[in-house]
């Protein structure tokens, strides 16, 4: 039984009749723009926030007979990095307290006794045998598509600064510490981030456990018999 | 009850696009193993399998390394695989990209360190392999267009290597214990007339059970 014509509708309004296959491309091509569109609004000018929120192992050390006062700077307590990537999107990365309780605790696994100094000038009422003072130079990243790999790479520049008890500036350590992601399917573009950033942070901490009693033995800080430093095995 | 030809020749396409897609590419594999001795495993030592991160160029995919895992734990003759996050982590910063000894030469270094001995004891974990490389893309050609209309009409292929390098270490007795390497290739093809068919080449899964299998052989 056919059905009765429908009644024509007004010219501007009027329905176009689609067989199913031209339907079926109709919507075919509306899902791959919509589909273009959503892509294009996810990847320019997105704002993506990383936030880090694990850190390094206790580190597996004796720690040397020392005392080391730190200073902590609020920059970098409190390190935040923001970046524009090359497709317009921004990447915030906020380390809030990580990057600071993790020197700390590699400090206090490393020497035998940490003091906080709340300046980097000789303090009087704080025993120590060398003053620290941290602070990040650089923190930049490369997303995938960036590098043209399969994974995010973090790379960071930190310097630590050694005063002696009189206040004798005896130069910085510059330390370059570099974190990737492990995988790149089926994984969150922001986890990826967040892991490359706490890869970075490990490697940062692996070198300052390793070479800092290092760099204060070398610049004769403190005397150096005696002391059983961890040293590389590369 | 009458049936359209285009109702029965579905079931027949289906059928078809399976069978070709159970054929898969071609892959060629090579694996050599060199070892000095064999591996005793008991309920108290196992081993783990652990990514050299050395090459920034690449990167051992954690998949070939779940595989791994996944094969080697597998069947009658399947061994437990401790953690290698909590090996590492125990171990901070001793097996860390930066710090981990390269070469077997330096073990009893490592082991001298205070704690690092006895800490291995305490994981149980006797042997570490060290698993280096990654599968790559080699090669590729051919031509396939696709027409929201018509369909897909051509032919695309390309070859992918897997090449592979295990190195495995006693930890007891601070010694290399063996190497075992992969070099698999396999070459896929897509060949196209109206819907895409891809015959895919397996080269990282075979690159994967060849390491395990040549593992296993030397596990007692």
């Amino acid at each position: 039984m056919r059905s009765p014509s429908p009644r024509p509708a007004p010219t501007c309004f009027r329905r176009a009749t689609l067989s199913p296959g031209r339907a079926a491309r109709v919507a075919c091509t509306a899902l791959i723009l919509a589909l273009g569109a959503l892509a294009g609004c996810a990847s320019n000018g997105t704002t993506y926030v990383v936030e880090i929120s694990s850190s390094a192992p206790t580190p597996l050390v004796d720690p040397l007979p020392l005392t080391v006062a730190v200073h902590y700077t609020p920059e970098f307590s409190n390190y935040t990095s923001s970046q524009e990537s090359l497709n317009g999107d921004t990447w915030e990365v906020s380390f809030k307290d990580i990057q600071r309780n993790d020197m700390q605790r590699m400090l206090e696994s490393i020497f035998a006794e940490v003091v906080v100094s709340p300046t980097a000038e000789p303090a009087d009422d704080l025993e120590y045998d060398v003053l620290i003072v941290p602070r990040v130079e650089n923190f930049s990243f490369l997303t995938p598509a960036e590098s043209g790999t399969k994974f995010f790479a973090v790379s960071m520049r930190h310097f630590i600064s050694f005063y002696d008890p009189e206040g004798t500036d005896f130069g910085a350590w510059e330390i370059n510490s570099y974190g990737r992601s492990r995988s790149y399917f089926g994984r969150r573009i922001r986890e990826m981030a967040a892991e490359a950033c706490v890869d970075a942070m490990r490697d940062l901490a692996a070198s300052v456990v390793v070479g800092l009693p290092e760099e204060i033995i070398s610049r004769d800080i403190v005397d150096a018999d005696g002391l059983d430093l961890p040293g590389a095995l590369q | 009850m009458n049936h359209s030809p285009r109702g029965a020749l579905g079931p027949c396409i289906t059928l078809a696009t399976l069978c070709l897609l159970t054929l898969g590419g071609c892959v060629t594999s090579r694996i050599d193993t060199s070892f000095n001795d064999s591996m005793t495993l008991t309920d108290e030592a196992s081993l783990v399998l652990l990514a050299r991160r050395q090459n920034v160029q690449h990167e051992t995919e954690s998949g070939f390394l779940d595989c791994v895992k996944e094969q080697i734990s597998r069947g009658s003759k399947g061994v437990s695989i401790g953690s290698d996050r909590e090996f590492v982590d125990s171990l901070f910063p001793w097996f860390e990209p930066r710090v981990a000894p390269l070469s077997d030469e330096n073990l009893p270094e490592l082991l001298a360190k205070p704690g690092v001995a006895d800490k291995i004891v305490e994981s149980g974990v006797r042997y570490v392999v060290w698993v280096d490389g990654s599968t790559e893309m080699i090669d590729g050609g051919g031509q396939l267009t696709c027409d929201i209309n018509i369909g897909c009409f051509g032919f695309n292929w390309w070859e992918k290597g897997a090449n592979y390098e295990a190195t495995i270490w006693d930890l007891q007795d601070a010694k290399s214990m063996g190497l075992i390497s992969t070099d698999v290739s396999g070459r896929s093809f897509m060949p196209a007339v109206v819907v895409p068919i891809p015959l895919i080449a397996r080269t990282q899964a075979a690159a994967c059970k060849g390491m395990a299998d040549s593992l296993k052989n030397y596990l007692n």
